[in-house]
Parts: C-alpha cells; structure tokens; sequence
C-alpha cells in the first residue's frame, strides 16, 4: 500500500545561532503527493530545500537529525551531485536555461554524462509528454525556451526534472507566479505525475493542497503540528491549531 | 500660486530640454569640425586610399593613416585579447568563490586601478614593464613561436620592448576594471532562482556558471566590453611610452608602431603644412568614427539582446 520512500526523523535546521526547524518526524510515501502547509515564514520552504541540501549553497546553515533514503541519511551524504540526480526540485518561478527548449530538457542527462544521442532523444520526448507539454512544442524544440509562456516554461522546468527518472520532485510553490489557466494545468499535472514519480509540494495555497495532495503536514513556527491524509485533516483535524489555519482564523 | 507652478514647470522643462540640446549639438559640432577641418586631406588623398595607404611622410607631402589605423586597432585587439578573460576570472572569482569577507578587498583594489592616471601607466610601462618584456618575455615568446610556421610571423624581430605587445598589455590593464565591474555587477543581476535550479539538477559550480550565470549576463557583459574597446581606442599617453611612434606595418608583435591618439599627440606641434594638419584632423575624423560605429554596434546587440530575453 503506502511504502516509505523518504523518512524524517528528528529534524532540526540551524540558520546561524536561530533554530528553523524543531524535531520533525515524517515519512514521505512513494508514489503519492505530499503537501506541506502552513502560514509565511514557517518554515516549510526551508524544509522541503533539506531534502535535496540546498541549504549547503549558503553558509552558517547546520542540519541535526536524519532523512533516510534508501538507507542512508541524506543529510550526511557525500555526493550531492548524485543526490541532486535523484531529487528534482521545481521553483516558485519558471526557470528556464538560456538554451533551446530540448537542451534544457535534456540538460540533466547532459551533467550525468549521457552521450548517447537516441536514448537523449528518448528521454526528452517522454519527458515533455510525461510534463502535458510535447504536443504544443514538439514543432519547436530547438527554439528558445524564453519563449514560451510562463506556463509552458513551468512545465518545461518540471520535463526537465522529470528527464532524468527522479524518484521524487520537490516543488516549491510552483503556481504562484502563473495566472489562473496554466494554474490548473499545472495541477492536473501533478495529478498525473505520481503515477512515476512522489512529490513533495510546497504551497500557501490550502485549496491546491487538497485538491492535489495524498498526505497534508500542517507546520508552524518550525513544529510540525499536524500530518494526516489530506482528506482526513481538512475534514476532521485532531490540532486546534490545524483547525483555526485551516477555517482561515489566521495564517 | 498656480501660476507659480506653471512658471517653475516651464523653467524645469526649458532646463532640460537645453541641456539635452547642447549636448546633441556638441557632438554634431564635433564632428562637422573634425570633417571640415579634414577636406584638405580628403580631397587630396581621398577615402580608400587615406585609409589603406602606410606612407606617412611629412616632408614629402604624403600622408596615409593605415599605419595609425591598424596601431590602434590591433592595440585594442591584443588589449582585450588580454583584459576579457582575466576579467571574467576576476568577476567569477568576486562573486561565486572568494569568501563574502573578502569580497569588498577584491572589488575595491580592481576598481582603484581604474583611478590611476594614464600617463603613470605609461611610466610603469616604460620603466618597469618594457625591460621585462624586452630581456624575459619576447625572448621566451620567440623560442616558443618562432619554431612554429604560422605564428612565426607575429614574433620576429628584435625584442625591444617598445612595441605592440607592451602596448596592448598596459591598455589591457587598463581596461580590466571596466570589463572586471561591469561583469560582476551582471553576475549578480542573474537571479539566485536560476542557479539554484542548476546545483539542483546536480551542476557543479563551473557548470552553472558556464551554462546558466555567463548566458544570462552575455549582454550586460558586451556592452561592458564596447565601453572598453572604446577606452582602447582612444587611449594616447599610456601608449605613448610604449609603442614607438613608427609609421610603418608591421605583423610582428615585438615590433613597433603608432595609434591614431599617439600621432595626433605627437605631431601637431610639428605639422608644418596646411595638409599635415589637415591629415591629422583626418585621422582624428577616422578615430571618431570608430568609436561611434562601435558604440552603435554595441547599442544594436544590446538591443536584440534585450528582446530576446524577454
């Protein structure tokens, strides 16, 4: 049924001397869609950029605790550009490369060293299948990416995740730069994205959480509060506090 | 009091618009001068054969500038052949690797080298940096070249000192913290959102640089170029020193020549004749020119540079 792909135990995040993330306990579930949720500054961005240690790219930041991932703690691992192959991350705004939209796509097959043009080829297609995007680009892959809409470069960017298999892809925000129509693209999107891959999504947007998500994990001032079935915790909350954020009583 | 304001608006605007006038009108000035001033020589020796001609004989009334021309050219060449990539290391180094602490040292010692008066750059050129070159450098430059069939040519010749090569180190110098700056500031423009985005598909730190940090900072980055060349260019005591004042091309980079700036700074004391000063304000006209003709260049790449970001 629901088998563990990421475990967290007692996760703490250090930004200097101020502690960011108090103890958190959590598993991630294969092939399913996690939500984090819970008011600005709380904490859950900074949570899901412990996953694939994007934190390492600034200093004065310390993890304490484990995420295990097949066996081994992430947060001690040496070879982070192998980490990095394994978990996708997507951002608030599209990101586009300043290259033609299959360098982008096939970019990550590129720093892992594939040289096999086929199999590049390959890779690509399915990959802009896999992200709802061949049909309206397939005419066009060897023109930039910057000029696609901003939709279109989001499911690009998510393609380009996408092309090197990860067993999970971070998303952190990823519609709150798109207007309303490529909105909800993107979240049938990610509908269908379990079926090959977990997710793990950040998003100040409650609806979105329970339209989209399996699991929902409310935090709050670095605590995780709440971790549920998303039906069962926009339903039926256990926390008072999950209850007062989820009704709209603050946050 | 309405009326007061209205009166202050039309002042301001009356202000500006004259300011932006005089502006325009000195550059036209300019320019109609230079090519007044220059139709003796025009006429006399006309476009194609000013510009491609090397005789430069005052005594004889013949006056060429491709001498000059191709000085400052190939000065400008070297100079940036130099001062690009040592500046895109330095802005690689200030905003991706040195430690934060650091960083305001490194910035602030490149900046102050553009602070430095040209004519000392000449002096250290002269003094210091031509003898190195003659007794370590060019000897060793030629050992290593010299063997080689198609290089050969850019090496012969007796190592002075007092040449091309010196010339076009000593501008380069110059020019870096141009390059250096402008560089930094646009790797810094790019948004932290994209390289992130990189190092999380695994990139290393040259690759991000390489594939997202250069691409996205490639106009900002020309047109700290253009600024340079432009500089190059006109540069005139600095090379003074260091280049010989030879009216005569030479393909070798150990040898010596002259730029436009350098003749003009040297010879209108002597200019005897009505043509010669004519001549001169011909070259003059020509340096203009290219400084202009490049800077449109420069403005029409950052244009579509522009429009193809977005």
């Amino acid at each position: 049924m629901n088998q563990v792909l990421l475990s967290v135990k007692d996760l703490n995040f250090f930004y200097g001397e101020t502690q960011i993330l108090h103890n958190i306990d959590l598993d991630i579930y294969k092939n399913r869609t996690t939500a984090l949720i819970g008011p600005s500054g709380c904490g859950k961005t900074t949570f899901l950029r412990c996953f694939n240690r994007m934190h390492d790219l600034y200093r004065n930041n310390r993890y304490e605790g484990e995420i295990l991932y097949k066996g081994e703690n992430i947060l001690k691992v040496k070879d982070l550009i192998e980490l990095r192959s394994k978990i996708g991350m997507v951002f608030q705004r599209p990101t586009p490369f300043p290259m033609s939209i299959f360098d982008n796509v096939a970019y990550g097959l590129k720093l892992k060293g594939v040289k096999d043009k086929k199999k590049i080829r390959e890779r690509v297609e399915k990959a802009l299948v896999g992200a709802a995007l061949w049909d309206e680009v397939k005419d066009k892959l060897y023109s930039p990416a910057l000029d696609l809409s901003g939709g279109q470069q989001q499911r690009m960017v998510i393609a380009r995740a996408l092309a090197v298999e990860p067993d999970i892809i971070l998303f952190d925000e990823p519609t709150s730069a798109l207007d309303p129509i490529a909105t909800s693209k993107i979240e049938e999107l990610l509908s269908n994205l379990k079926k090959i891959t977990t997710i793990l999504i950040v998003t100040h947007n409650m609806q979105q959480a329970a339209r989209v998500s399996d699991f929902t994990a409310f935090i709050y001032k670095g605590h995780l509060i709440e971790f549920e079935e998303t039906e069962k915790l926009f339903t039926n909350p256990k926390e008072e506090l999950t209850e007062r954020y989820i009704t709209g009583r603050f946050g | 009091m309405d009326r007061l304001y209205v009166f202050k608006d039309r002042l301001f605007l009356t202000l500006t618009v004259l300011a932006s006038i005089i502006t325009v009108s000195i550059v036209i000035a300019i320019f109609v001068v230079l090519l007044l001033a220059s139709l003796d020589a025009i006429k006399h020796f006309g476009v194609f054969h000013f510009i491609f001609s090397q005789t430069w004989s005052p005594h004889r009334h013949i006056f060429g500038g491709a001498s000059s021309i191709y000085g400052t050219v190939m000065t400008t060449i070297i100079a940036l052949f130099f001062a690009v990539p040592t500046s895109l290391g330095i802005a690689v180094f200030v905003t991706q690797i040195c430690p934060k602490s650091l960083k305001g040292i490194f910035s602030y010692s490149v900046e102050l080298l553009a602070t430095i008066p040209s004519i000392i750059y000449g002096m250290w050129g002269l003094f210091s940096l031509a003898p190195v070159m003659r007794n370590y450098i060019e000897p060793a430059l030629q050992r290593l070249f010299l063997p080689i069939p198609g290089l050969k040519v850019l090496f012969e010749g007796t190592p002075l000192g007092i040449d091309l090569l010196t010339s076009g180190l000593v501008l380069s110098i110059m020019i870096i913290p141009f390059i250096a700056s402008i560089a930094r500031d646009n790797f810094e423009l790019t948004p932290k959102e994209f390289s992130e985005s990189a190092y999380a598909m695994g990139a290393t730190k040259w690759e991000v640089i390489k594939d997202v940090i250069m691409p996205y900072s490639k106009v900002g980055l020309l047109g700290g170029i253009i600024i340079a060349t432009g500089r190059a260019l006109g540069e005139t005591m600095a090379v003074a020193f260091v280049l010989g004042n030879d009216h005569s091309i030479h393909l070798s980079l150990i040898e010596s020549s002259t730029t436009i700036a350098v003749t003009l700074a040297n010879e209108f004391t002597e200019a005897d004749s009505a043509l010669y000063v004519s001549s001169l304000f011909y070259l003059a006209f020509i340096l203009l020119f290219l400084s202009f003709f490049l800077l449109s260049v420069a403005k029409f790449l950052v244009k579509k540079g522009v429009k193809r970001h977005g």
